[in-house]
């Protein structure tokens, strides 16, 4: 028996995608950019269905004002480093996890070097600016980016796969306004989840993934609408063709 | 000539989730939006600014490119074009 089998601790979702898609998710490196409510979420769900290695990136600190959402993190860590936090819970919620944490900002300095060493991006961001660049660096080191954002009850969240499918600024050429958006815990918990599900989806080879559409999430109505978005040609970041 | 309109997010707040605006030929992005702001002071305060102009947080897709990477405002819509309103989101 396969030491993943043995230990049992992966044996529901084995069911799921096997023994070999579970190998995968052991053998691959996810990215998550941003610590917060988003980040929180995503790494927890990513943890403890086996993610081999996660890094996670962020060069903020825990405040008391966190605490209703971003569930990496509790009232002890506040002053701390988020990513130093994320780190600790993720090896609490699962030993087995290679964790990394890198408290930084991610900035074009650093963040090809980080893309590098990732087979999968999470942009957990909370602005887009930064998300453009994320974008870019995964497009033109070829690893899939899985977008998610919140607005308290509202979300949004799309799969980039470069080359296939629209990128971020495709969906969105100029950046919405900076804002320090209400936030609640359960609506990162939604959008963080799909997340979280795609990537997973996207390693053990399983489902549809959400490439090429823009997933809007209304928690107010408990509804979920989707927008299909195609690839802009021209687009600064990802397109084919000359200006 | 006749635009399917789909409006997501909180423009769903004020219109239907979906609907068909009947515009004349030749009618650009624009005119669908003042159209729609016609409708009420709301829409108009959720679409435009105060100098007249789209505001930036409204995303306004056109059979699933967004018209920013078109032509703008000044995009011109066909009969059976699927216009798509929405906000988007940016918090994490």
């Amino acid at each position: 028996m396969d030491s993943l089998e043995e230990s049992g601790r992966y044996e529901r979702q084995i069911r799921l995608f096997g023994v070999e898609g579970q190998k995968s998710l052991k053998k691959a490196t996810a990215l998550v950019v941003g610590a917060g409510g988003l980040g929180s979420s995503v790494t927890a769900y990513l943890a403890v269905a086996g993610m081999g290695r996660i890094i996670v990136v962020d060069g903020d600190v825990v405040e008391i004002s966190n605490l209703n959402r971003q569930i990496l993190h509790g009232a002890r860590d506040v002053g701390r480093s988020k990513a130093v936090s994320a780190a600790e819970t993720v090896l609490g919620l699962n030993p087995e996890v290679d964790v990394e944490a890198v408290a930084l900002f991610a900035d074009e300095d650093n963040l090809a070097d980080l893309v590098s060493e990732a087979d999968l991006v999470i942009d957990a961001l909370d602005n887009f600016p930064a998300r453009y660049l994320l974008n870019r660096a995964a497009i033109e080191i070829g690893v899939p980016l899985f977008h998610g954002a919140i607005s308290g009850f509202n979300g949004q969240a799309t799969t980039v796969i470069p080359e296939k499918t629209p990128c971020l600024r495709c969906i969105f050429p100029r950046s919405p306004p900076k804002e320090t958006s209400p936030a609640l815990g359960a609506t990162c918990g939604v959008i963080g989840s799909i997340q979280a599900s795609e990537a997973i989806k996207y390693l053990a080879g399983k489902g549809e993934l959400l490439g090429g559409r823009l997933l809007i999430w209304d928690g107010l109505r408990a509804e979920c609408d989707e927008i299909p978005i195609e690839r802009n040609p021209r687009c600064g970041d990802c397109g084919v063709e000359e200006f | 000539m006749i635009i399917r309109l789909k409006a997501y997010a909180r423009f769903r707040d004020l219109l239907d989730r979906e609907m068909e605006v009947d515009l004349p030929e030749g009618s650009t992005v624009f005119d669908l939006m003042k159209k729609l702001a016609s409708r009420s002071v709301d829409l108009d305060n959720q679409i435009f600014d105060s100098s007249g102009r789209v505001r930036e947080d409204v995303n306004i897709m056109v059979n699933g490119r967004h018209s920013e990477s078109l032509n703008g405002p000044d995009t011109a819509l066909a009969a059976g074009d699927e216009v798509a309103l929405f906000s988007a989101v940016v918090g994490g």
